[in-house]
């Protein structure tokens, strides 16, 4: 009997302090991923190749089941009719590879900030290329939200919306649509990162 | 006795656990989600005929986390889109989907509508999210103001034209309905959590 007692008292505690821990754990280190997600149009020159023309998008990245792989890019310059469609995700990064910028929407209990969503992609200009999405959720409506591009080959810049100064989504105005930021789920228990060719790609 | 001893001890490790279980039993909600950019029904002479473009399909769980993009697509000569992708993220507690197209036209029964842009949004929660997004909208060449409000109906031939519907938990862009012909769904987000 005295040894079923103490199995089940040390059994009770043992329960006790793996809740504590986990508690503690959670409290000290939150879900350090999550999932962001867009569409819409800015209006670029293509880094002054063209006239001013739109750019459509379509943006997912996140970390699902751990992994910072998950989502799609889909781009179409108007201008120069250049088409890219994703092959695969390669990374997901918070800018400056902190979570420093990382807000909070109280209108929607959403998070805001920036990521940057990196993989390859097939085009119809540059054969397949190295991409780098950054995407800057600024909260509702997202008129301030942002979306730029940039496509490398071989370590080098093909083409990029970025010489023009961040591109916004201002209501129609020069862009539109929304960007989302949204909070981790059970299956972001992975870290931003991966890799990112063409963040590091030479103008 | 002994089981006295063991029953007691099994009550206190159940007490011990009531504060550890009680938020996960909070927050074991069902959560379901879809998202699609293009859903086109059309009547044939052998029936109803449906076809989908970017689809994500529904949510097995609230740790999974679906997509669906494509840089362009069309059925038959009904609907062209260009960027269409749809999204569909789990959670405990939320649910959050969206769709969008961008570069549409549809053509049905001599009705033409276009928009430059089209995005449904639908989430879950009690900041939960209702949204459509719609720019450079026209109908037959006329320019439309999407108003923003939810369920703004527009007549045309022989049908109607919904902008923004909301409808239980799905939101839709776009509905276009004409009778007896064609119902086209453009940038469809559904979002529940109970």
């Amino acid at each position: 009997m005295r040894t079923i007692t103490a199995a089940a008292f040390a059994c009770a505690i043992a329960v006790s302090l793996v809740a504590l821990t986990t508690e503690r754990t959670l409290i000290a280190h939150p879900a350090p991923c999550d999932f962001l997600t867009g569409g819409g149009f800015i209006m670029t020159t293509g880094g002054n190749t063209h006239a001013v023309a739109k750019g459509t998008f379509a943006i997912g990245g996140g970390c699902k089941h751990g992994t910072p792989t998950w989502g799609h890019l889909e781009y179409h310059d108007h201008g120069n009719d250049l088409n890219a469609h994703w092959l695969t995700i390669t990374a997901y990064l918070a800018e400056g590879d902190g979570l420093g910028d990382t807000s909070f929407d109280p209108k929607t209990k959403q998070p805001t900030g920036t990521r940057l969503v990196c993989g390859t992609a097939r085009t119809n200009l540059y054969g397949d290329v190295d991409f780098m999405v950054r995407a800057h959720d600024h909260g509702e409506p997202g008129t301030e939200d942002q979306f730029d591009i940039r496509l490398a080959q071989s370590g080098v810049v093909v083409y990029t919306t970025e010489r023009e100064g961040m591109h916004t989504l201002n209501d129609g105005n020069g862009g539109g649509g929304n960007i989302q930021l949204h909070k981790p789920n059970p299956s972001t228990d992975g870290q931003l990162g991966g890799d990112c060719p063409a963040r590091a790609a030479a103008f | 006795m002994q089981t006295a001893v063991i029953s007691r001890w099994a009550l206190a490790a159940l007490i011990l656990s009531i504060p550890i279980l009680s938020p996960m039993l909070m927050h074991a909600q069902s959560v379901s989600g879809s998202a699609r950019a293009v859903q086109a029904t059309v009547v044939t002479p052998l029936g109803l005929s449906t076809s989908t473009l970017a689809d994500t399909g529904t949510l097995s769980s609230p740790t999974d986390a679906r997509d669906a993009s494509q840089p362009s697509g069309a059925v038959d000569s009904l609907v062209t889109a260009e960027t269409l992708h749809a999204t569909t993220i789990g959670s405990t507690d939320q649910v959050a989907s969206e769709a969008s197209v961008a570069g549409l036209t549809v053509a049905i029964a001599g009705t033409s509508v276009n928009a430059g842009f089209a995005q449904a949004r639908a989430t879950t929660g009690n900041k939960g999210v209702r949204s459509a997004t719609i720019h450079d909208l026209t109908i037959n060449g006329v320019p439309v103001d999407a108003s923003g409000a939810a369920n703004q109906t527009i007549a045309i031939p022989g049908g109607t034209i919904v902008i923004n519907e909301q409808t239980g938990n799905v939101v839709n862009a776009l509905h276009i309905i004409i009778d007896g012909v064609a119902d086209v769904v453009i940038a469809s987000a559904h979002a529940n959590a109970q």
